[in-house]
């Protein structure tokens, strides 16, 4: 079959746009929203002898973590450190200047470190998406000399009409997907069975047209 | 939910006036298509763009294809007719919302 040049060029844009990124991470188009992520470390108290740091780039310089949820600048990535709470105070990382304290979480051998990435945001989401915010639980699963093993264990999912759904990492390198919360009858209906009935009107209208 | 029914309910409107500029017929058997086409091609759209593939230009792509379909059968007219029609109808939706959005 002979395609025409310039149905071979609407072909041609229409991969190009497909290929397309749908937005930049630090840009909000109109219509769309950003989802924040915020984190929490589920089993925190069970290290009493290390204090928790949170240091990332560009921000924050030095966060003490605690059982409370936390979250930073969407454009940061930060790590978690553990730090001997003696070592702690005696170094008093507090009057540190950025670079100190940046030279301090990465080479000295007495701090526990992981290689885990922390991102501010999950994404941009066009404005009428029900997803509001994303909770990711931690989990301490070990500390081994320098190596912190902490293990991302699930993601909460919260939505606009307050509900939340719960999803395990099965892989550190992938974040679950946010799905529908509970779909209420509303959405059932607007999403299938209005196009449904609508098709089947349509449907009906053309056969009965070609019939008569 | 409230904002997915106005949204609907203002891309009918607008399409319907769009259609009724290009095919002077009998106004409420084009608002009854114009109901029927958006009540497929808006839900479905606002699925796929909002759980399957946010990507909003193929997602209009394929609406102004589909609708262009429809309106081919509904409004017995051609092919080239019918996508030019769907075509200007979904860039007006389309450049409402837009605006919808700054305000």
């Amino acid at each position: 079959m002979k395609t025409s040049k310039s149905g071979q060029i609407l072909v041609f844009l229409f991969i190009l746009l497909s290929l397309m990124g749908t937005s930049s991470a630090d840009v909000i188009d109109p219509g769309e929203k950003n989802v924040p992520y915020s984190y929490k470390i589920s089993n925190i108290q069970d290290f009493p002898d290390y204090v928790f740091i949170l240091h990332g780039i560009p921000n924050p310089s030095i966060e003490l973590l605690n059982s409370s949820e936390f979250s930073f600048y969407k454009l940061s990535t930060c790590s978690i450190y553990a730090v001997p709470r003696n070592l702690y105070n005696q170094m008093q990382i507090d009057q540190m200047n950025e670079s100190q304290v940046s030279e301090f979480l990465n080479n000295d051998s007495r701090v526990a470190r992981s290689s885990l990435k922390l991102d501010g945001t999950y994404g941009n989401v066009n404005q009428a998406n029900p997803l509001d915010n994303a909770l990711i639980i931690l989990n301490i699963k070990s500390i081994n000399g320098n190596n912190l093993n902490i293990h991302k264990e699930k993601i909460i999912y919260g939505y606009k009409n307050g509900q939340n759904v719960e999803k395990p990492y099965l892989s550190q390198n992938q974040t679950p997907e946010p799905t529908f919360p509970g779909t209420s009858w509303d959405y059932y209906i607007y999403y299938m069975l209005l196009p449904l009935i609508a098709l089947g009107v349509i449907i009906f209208i053309i056969i009965r047209r070609k019939s008569s | 939910m409230y904002s997915l029914i106005i949204a609907l309910i203002l891309t009918i409107f607008i399409e319907f006036v769009i259609i009724w500029l290009f095919q002077r017929k009998k106004l409420m058997k084009l608002l009854l298509y114009s109901f029927l086409v958006n009540s497929i091609t808006l839900p479905l759209a606002s699925y796929t763009f909002f759980y399957i593939y946010p990507n909003l230009i193929v997602v209009e792509v394929l609406v102004v294809v589909i609708e262009g379909v429809f309106l081919r059968y509904l409004l017995n007219i051609k092919y080239k007719m019918a996508i030019l029609l769907s075509l200007v109808a979904n860039l007006s939706t389309f450049m409402v919302g837009v605006i919808w959005g700054y305000l």
